[in-house]
C-alpha cells in the first residue's frame, strides 16, 4: 500500500510540472497577444478607410483625363447611346466618395468596442477589393485609350467589361459603406449626431446604393460581349437623385445636426419612421428603383395615406425637402 | 544572497507603509478654514491690489476684467489685447465668486483639492500682479517694443492664471457636485416637504448652478480652444475668427435672466446638455491631436501638408469646425436653443 501511494506520488515528477507550467505561460502569451492585436487590427479599418478617401476613383487628373478619351471614343463611335451612362459614373464615384469622406471624418473617434470589431473584417475586406477594383478599372480604361483601331464592336466589349467590374466596384463599396453605417450607429454614442435622423440618412444611403447596383447587375447580365441584345439603361435617375441626396443631407449634414434642437425636422423623421407602419413589406428601395429618368418617385400605393406619409418620404428620398 | 532575500520584504513592507500614510495622513482640512481661503483670495481679488477693475463688456458683467491688458502699435497706440482672455478670465472667476460661500458649514468632507487649487490659484495671481507692476512702471515712456515685451511677458502670465482660474472653478463645481449633491434629483418632482428640506439647495438655486456649471464647462472649451491648441495666440484664421464670434455671442447670452422652467424643460435642458456633453469629449480628443496653432502658422492652414504630420487631421479639423466655427456649429445651436427655451431675450 505504502509503495503504491510512493508511485502516485512520483506522479507529478518534475518535467511533467515543467511541462504543463510551460503550456499555461503558452497560453497566457498567446492571449496577451490576442489582446495586443485585436485593437491594432480595428485601428487598421481607420487606416484601410483613409488610404481609400485619399485616392478616391476619378479623383486624380490623370484617371479623368483617361476616362474623359473614352467618352471621346464612345461619342464618336456608333455606341454613342453608352453615353449616358458613361456620363453618370464620375457622378456615382464622387458621390460614393462623399459617403465615404463623411465615415473618414468620424471613424478616427469611434469606440473600439464589439461592434467596430465586428465589422472590421467587412470594412477593411471590401475596401481593399475597392483599392484593387480601381487598378483593374484604370487598366481597361488604358486599353481603351491604346485602341489604335476604332473599332466599335471592340470599343463596345471594353466598355462592357469596364462596367462588370466598376459594378463589383460599387459593390464593394456598398459592403463597405453598409458595415461603416452600422459602426456609425453602434461606435459613437454622440447622440447630437448619432441620433434618428442620421439612422435614416445613413439607411437611405445604404438603400439607394442596393437599389443602384440591382440595376448595375441587370445590365451587365443582359448586355453581353458579342450579343443582340437590346441596351436598356435607366439608373439616371437614381444616381443624380442619389447625388443630390448625398450633397443636401451628408455634405450639409445640418438636418442631423439640427435635429436634436429643431421640433420640425424631429416631426419629419418620426413621419419618415411611420412609413414603414403604415405601408408594411414596402422598404425605400422599392420607391428609389420606381425611379423614372427625372429622379421622380412612380410607385403608388392603394393603401390610404391619410397622415400623408408617403409626400413626406417621396420628398425626402428625391432630397428636395 | 540571503541577506538580499530578507532586506526586499522588508523594503517593500517600508514602501507600502508609506504610501499608505500619504494618503492617510494627507490634509484633510475643514470647511471654516477652507472657506476662509476663499474669502482672503476674493477679498484680494476685488478690494486687496487694485488689479481687476469692475466692467460691462458686452453686457457680461464681472469685477474682474484685467486692467492695463494692452500692447502698444508702432504709432505709440494701445491697442486693447484679446478680448477672448478677459471673458474666459471673468467667467471663470465669477462662478468662483458666486459658489465659494457653498463651502460654509459644510463638514465631514474633504477639502483637500479645495485648498490645492485655491493655492495654486494665489501663487499664480501673485505672479501676474510682478508683470502688471512691470508694465505699469514703464507705461507712458516706454518705446512699443520695449513696452510690447513687458505686455507679452504679462499676457503669458495671465495665460497661466486663466488656467489656475479654471482648474478652481471646474474643482469647486465638481466639489458640490460629486462630494455635496448640489444636482441631486434635479428635474424631479419633489412632493415631500421632509424630501425638499433635506436637499442640498432648494431646486431653483440648483437649477441656477446647473446653468452656469454647464456655461463654465463650455466657457472651459473655449478656453482649451484659445489657450492649448491656438496657444493663447489671436491667429489670422476663418475657424478661430468664427469661434471668436461665437464666443462673444454665447457671454452676450449667459447674462441674461433665466426664464421659468417646469420640470418637463429643466429635463429637455439636461437631455440636450448630456448629448452635448458626449459631442464635447469628441472635440476635446480633436483638440488635444491636433495642435491649431501649428496647424496654421506652420502648415498655412493646408490640410494637406499637415497630414504629413498628422494622418488624421482632417477629421480633426472638420470635428472643431463643427463644433466650434461653421454656421449652424453645435455651439451655436447651442446658445440658440438656450437663448429660446432658458433665457429671457
Amino acid at each position: 500500500m505504502a509503495n503504491k501511494k510512493s508511485k502516485d506520488y512520483s506522479v507529478g515528477n518534475p518535467k511533467k510540472g515543467l511541462t504543463l507550467l510551460a503550456i499555461v505561460v503558452l497560453i497566457a502569451i498567446i492571449i496577451v497577444l490576442i489582446i495586443i492585436f485585436i485593437p491594432a487590427n480595428t485601428s487598421n479599418a481607420k487606416v484601410i478607410l483613409h488610404n481609400v478617401t485619399s485616392t478616391s476613383y476619378l479623383q486624380d487628373k490623370e484617371e479623368i483625363t483617361s476616362y474623359e478619351k473614352i467618352g471621346e471614343k464612345l461619342q464618336n463611335s456608333t455606341k454613342n447611346y453608352y453615353m449616358e451612362e458613361y456620363n453618370n459614373v464620375p457622378i456615382l464615384s464622387s458621390t460614393i466618395d462623399k459617403v465615404l469622406e463623411f465615415y473618414d471624418e468620424y471613424l478616427v473617434f469611434a469606440k473600439d468596442n464589439k461592434v467596430l470589431s465586428n465589422n472590421y473584417s467587412a470594412i477593411k475586406k471590401n475596401l481593399n477589393k475597392v483599392i484593387s477594383q480601381q487598378k483593374k478599372l484604370n487598366n481597361i480604361v488604358k486599353n481603351v485609350v491604346n485602341l489604335e483601331q476604332d473599332s466599335d464592336s471592340y470599343l463596345q466589349n471594353l466598355w462592357i467589361d469596364y462596367r462588370e467590374e466598376y459594378a463589383n466596384w460599387l459593390e464593394y463599396n456598398a459592403n463597405a459603406i453598409s458595415a461603416l453605417s452600422k459602426c456609425y450607429e453602434g461606435c459613437f454614442e454622440n447622440t447630437l449626431t448619432n441620433n434618428k435622423a442620421s439612422k435614416i440618412v445613413l439607411d437611405t444611403i445604404n438603400d439607394y446604393l442596393s437599389s443602384i447596383i440591382n440595376g448595375y447587375n441587370n445590365i451587365v447580365s443582359s448586355d453581353l460581349r458579342n450579343s443582340n441584345n437590346v441596351y436598356t439603361y435607366s439608373l439616371n435617375g437614381q444616381i443624380l437623385s442619389f447625388s443630390n441626396f448625398v450633397e443636401k443631407y451628408i455634405v450639409d449634414y445640418s438636418e442631423i445636426t439640427n435635429y436634436y434642437f429643431n421640433d420640425s425636422i424631429k416631426t419629419k423623421y418620426d413621419t419618415i419612421i411611420k412609413f414603414y407602419e403604415n405601408f408594411e413589406q414596402e422598404s425605400f428601395i422599392v420607391l428609389i428603383q420606381s425611379m423614372d429618368n427625372s429622379g421622380n418617385i412612380t410607385k403608388t400605393f392603394e393603401v390610404e395615406d391619410t397622415e400623408g406619409v408617403l409626400v413626406v418620404v417621396k420628398t425626402f428620398i428625391e432630397a428636395r425637402g | 544572497m540571503k541577506k538580499r532575500i530578507i532586506f526586499l520584504p522588508i523594503l517593500a513592507l517600508i514602501i507600502s507603509f508609506g504610501v499608505l500614510s500619504m494618503f492617510a495622513c494627507e490634509k484633510k482640512g475643514n470647511s471654516a478654514d477652507t472657506f476662509a481661503s476663499y474669502q482672503e483670495m476674493i477679498t484680494t481679488f476685488t478690494a486687496g491690489d487694485n488689479f481687476f477693475e469692475v466692467n460691462n463688456v458686452e453686457g457680461y458683467v464681472s469685477n474682474y476684467y484685467l486692467k492695463n491688458f494692452d500692447y502698444k502699435n508702432s504709432s505709440g497706440t494701445k491697442i486693447d489685447e484679446d478680448q477672448n482672455y478677459q471673458f474666459l478670465n471673468t467667467i471663470g472667476l465669477n462662478f468662483i465668486e458666486k459658489y465659494y460661500e457653498k463651502i460654509d458649514g459644510l463638514d465631514k468632507l474633504n477639502f483637500s483639492s479645495l485648498n490645492k487649487s485655491i493655492k495654486s490659484l494665489t501663487n499664480s495671481y501673485e505672479k501676474i500682479k510682478v508683470e502688471w507692476q512691470n508694465l505699469v512702471n514703464i507705461d507712458s515712456s516706454a518705446d512699443y517694443e520695449i513696452y510690447n515685451g513687458y505686455s507679452t511677458r504679462y499676457k503669458w502670465e495671465v495665460k497661466e492664471f486663466i488656467n489656475e482660474v479654471y482648474d478652481g472653478a471646474l474643482t469647486l463645481a465638481n466639489f458640490l457636485v460629486d462630494k455635496v449633491g448640489y444636482l441631486e434629483g434635479i428635474g424631479e418632482e419633489t412632493t415631500d416637504e421632509k424630501e425638499e428640506e433635506n436637499l442640498a439647495i432648494t431646486p431653483q438655486e440648483q437649477l441656477e448652478f446647473y446653468l452656469d456649471y454647464q456655461n463654465l464647462l463650455l466657457a472651459n472649451d473655449f478656453k482649451i480652444f484659445y489657450l492649448d491648441s491656438c496657444c493663447g495666440q489671436k491667429l489670422d484664421d476663418q475657424l478661430s475668427q468664427n469661434t471668436t464670434l461665437n464666443f462673444k455671442k454665447f457671454v452676450q447670452t449667459i447674462n441674461s435672466t433665466q426664464k421659468t422652467l417646469t420640470n418637463e424643460d429643466i429635463k429637455n435642458l439636461i437631455n440636450v446638455n448630456d448629448a452635448f456633453n458626449l459631442e464635447r469629449q469628441t472635440t476635446l480628443k480633436a483638440l488635444d491631436k491636433l495642435n491649431f496653432y501649428e496647424f496654421v502658422t506652420s502648415y498655412e492652414s493646408n490640410i494637406i501638408s499637415y497630414e504629413k504630420e498628422n494622418k488624421y487631421c482632417e477629421a480633426y479639423y472638420r470635428q472643431i469646425e463643427k463644433y466650434f466655427s461653421e454656421s449652424n456649429c453645435l455651439i451655436d445651436l447651442y446658445i440658440n436653443y438656450i437663448t429660446t427655451n432658458i433665457y429671457v431675450a
